[in-house]
């Protein structure tokens, strides 16, 4: 039944359109991102991202990782935190010091329904981020990097992890990005999901007001790591 | 939903003496365009992207059927289903079937025209299936069991009182009219829903005919829920919305949000190509998506009306329409309002229902100068008007009266003293023309509503002083015909 739908509209569509037009000299497809130096000035990033409500700390030494935490942990009354497994955010060591502040830490489990539980009981998601663009201050997040869907949409605060290496300069640097992971992959796939997530959830559906908080998280913590 | 297209005169009428909506459509009109020009006052040369996010779409529907059936291959190379439906019943048919197969209980859905276009809450509700809207917006409108009034902020003709009134009744909580407190209460209600629900439904922004991603745009995170948390994510897209390549979403990327909503970025940009992974915890079991033609096939034909097929939903030429900014999105009767919904509504609406609408135009053209894919609107109402117009086996052309009637009115129109004086001698003669029209004389009929709807001025001052103003008027009138 469904063939004969999809043969209908074909057609349909082809007798309007007999000929399709030649492709025009194809533009080279973008196969990298071009990454800002680290030195390049980090104040129009900073701007943007306070603009958006986000909160935004770059730390030049681990004092300053666990100030920048305590701080956060204190301010929202973090108890639990569930943190991705992604590599990279096991180096960071962010995950033990949470712990030594008391915060009861999770891993992404194995099993998926004990998993979105413990997004849901958590209030505190952490996750790494592939990179940062200085044009609107988006973090770009990857499935599956260790389960980080959920644990950016589920609990209150989202708290992203980044090296200050990995900053783009504008949103369209992201096709390079999609297509590098396309290459890498041994399918010559996507990711199943990309996000660029450029502040926290918000909603201004009641008569224009801003609310920050209306699904997704109510607040967005980066940490950009320089050292 | 009821279509009530065909009573657009008679629903803008009400619309118009309602002086609360009025004032919110003030609201709705200025904020969104000083947040459009903002976010395109940041843009290099916003013009030339314009001209780019059209070539993408003239590119794209030039394209459609090869798009379409690269776009099938890809998705299903990543595990994804495709399904083609010919019309909203099909496509109903379709997510039932998937629904039923799956033993779906509950459904949580992202805010998109589409679905309201092929009625797919009454038909999942037919079906036993209990539909969450989850947008903030769409969740206030379904409580309320309206129509949704605007592209953008469905729900925005609405006050905070009449909201609090709903979900205080609905939700069964303590009366506030603090937005902030409402949308937690929405948040807290929806959450449970989304944990619980079998199917996520949503609509695609787009779709990229090169790697089988659908592409979804919002600011709350419903519609990532809907695609993240329920083993089954169904996306339902009418076909104009594929797009050729990753370069092409990404120029679109640089102008919906900047026009839909005044932001660089929505704040969640989803790419979503096919379902889960083996190694992955969230995300989608099964992924289907829904292809709609729904007489696009038809508008297509059409190497002019075609260009409506470029339209990116962004809702900019609602904000700027003198029509729809007094009328309102509900006097339009279906899902698409003001000049995109005039000329969509005509072409896709059964049974000439949408007849009014392309005549619910001044022309004025302020949709085309903000449309960012650069569609000519009013050209398009024009040829509508043409068809709509020879369908009714009127003449082409013009009669001699409408031609007289014409001429005199423009050249009143164009002399601002002249109308002043001319308009204010209707007063008096307006309780005769009442007397006429009850008589049935010809032609009073057309006069009477036209005069209802408005307040004539009275001549406060004498016409000994008015005349020297409307003398040189004439005067110089007279050398610029």
């Amino acid at each position: 039944m469904n063939r004969r739908s999809r043969e209908i509209i074909l057609n349909r569509l082809k007798s309007a359109l007999p000929h399709r037009p030649s492709k025009a000299e194809a533009a080279t497809k973008a196969l990298e991102p071009q990454w800002l130096d680290i030195t390049t000035s980090w104040e129009p990033l900073l701007d943007k991202l306070t603009s958006l409500s986000a909160v935004v700390r770059i730390a030049r030494a681990k004092e300053e990782v666990k100030n920048f935490l305590e701080n956060l942990t204190k301010k929202n009354q973090v108890r639990k935190a569930i943190l991705s497994s992604a590599p990279f955010l096991e180096r960071t060591g962010v995950g033990q010091i949470l712990q030594e502040m008391d915060v009861m830490v999770q891993k992404a489990s194995h099993k998926r329904s004990d998993f979105i539980e413990a997004c849901s009981q958590a209030e505190l998601g952490v996750t790494s981020a592939q990179a940062i663009v200085d044009e609107s201050g988006s973090l770009i997040l990857r499935a599956p990097q260790g389960s980080e869907r959920a644990i950016s949409l589920l609990p209150p605060i989202h708290l992203a992890v980044i090296e200050a290496k990995n900053r783009v300069a504008h949103v369209s640097d992201l096709v390079g990005m999609l297509r590098r992971w396309e290459a890498e992959s041994p399918e010559g796939m996507l990711p199943s999901a990309v996000y660029l997530i450029t502040g926290p959830s918000r909603t201004a559906d009641i008569e224009f007001t801003l609310v920050l908080g209306a699904h997704g998280p109510k607040a967005l913590y980066v940490l950009i790591l320089d050292y | 939903m009821q279509v009530q297209s065909h009573r657009f005169k008679e629903l803008a009428i009400k619309a118009i003496i309602d002086s609360r909506l009025q004032q919110n459509l003030r609201q709705i009109g200025e904020t969104f365009r000083t947040r459009r020009e903002q976010a395109f006052s940041e843009v290099k040369d916003p013009e030339a992207l314009k001209d780019r996010a059209r070539e993408v779409k003239e590119r794209a529907i030039a394209q459609l059927p090869w798009l379409l059936e690269e776009l099938e291959t890809k998705v299903k190379r990543v595990g994804g289903h495709v399904h083609w439906a010919r019309d909203a019943r099909e496509a109903n048919a379709l997510i039932i079937a998937i629904a039923e197969e799956a033993q779906v209980h509950s459904v949580v859905k992202g805010k998109s025209m589409v679905t309201e276009e092929i009625g797919l809450n009454t038909a999942l509700a037919r079906h036993g299936i209990d539909v969450w809207e989850t947008d903030l917006g769409e969740f206030i409108i379904q409580l309320a069991g309206e129509p949704p009034s605007h592209i953008i902020g469905p729900a925005l003709h609405k006050n905070k009182e009449e909201i609090a009134r709903l979900f205080s009744k609905k939700l069964d909580i303590p009366y506030t009219d603090d937005p902030q407190e409402l949308t937690m209460a929405a948040r807290r209600a929806l959450r449970e829903r989304f944990l619980k629900a079998d199917m996520g439904i949503t609509g695609a922004n787009m779709a990229v005919a090169e790697t089988g991603s659908v592409i979804l745009v919002e600011n709350e995170g419903n519609i990532r829920f809907c695609s993240t948390i329920p083993r089954i994510h169904i996306s339902v897209m009418g076909i104009e919305k594929v797009v050729e390549s990753l370069e092409d979403m990404a120029t679109l990327l640089e102008v919906l949000p900047r026009s839909a909503s005044g932001q660089r970025l929505s704040v969640y940009t989803s790419i979503l190509t096919g379902l889960r992974r083996p190694n992955e915890l969230d995300g989608p079991e099964e992924f289907h998506l829904i292809l709609l033609d729904n007489r696009r096939t038809e508008i297509i034909k059409d190497p002019e009306l075609r260009q409506i097929l470029y339209c990116i939903r962004c809702g900019a030429c609602l904000n700027v329409c003198p029509v729809y900014l007094k009328a309102g999105g509900h006097s339009y009767g279906w899902v698409y309002s003001g000049p995109m919904g005039s000329v969509l509504s005509a072409l896709l609406l059964p049974d000439r229902l949408g007849r009014e609408l392309p005549f619910a135009s001044t022309l004025c053209g302020a949709c085309r100068d903000v449309c960012p894919v650069k569609i000519d609107l009013p050209r398009l109402l024009i040829i509508l008007r043409q068809r709509l117009a020879e369908e009714k086996g009127q003449e082409a052309g013009i009669g001699f009266v409408q031609r007289l009637a014409s001429t005199i009115g423009s050249k009143v129109m164009a002399r601002p003293t002249l109308y002043q004086f001319l308009s204010s001698t209707i007063r008096p003669p307006s309780k005769a023309l009442h007397l006429l029209d009850e008589r049935g004389v010809a032609g009073v009929g057309h006069i009477i509503p036209w005069a209802r709807c408005r307040n004539f001025p009275q001549l406060k001052d004498p016409f000994s002083r008015k005349w020297p103003k409307l003398e040189k008027e004439l005067a110089g009138a007279r050398s610029n015909p």
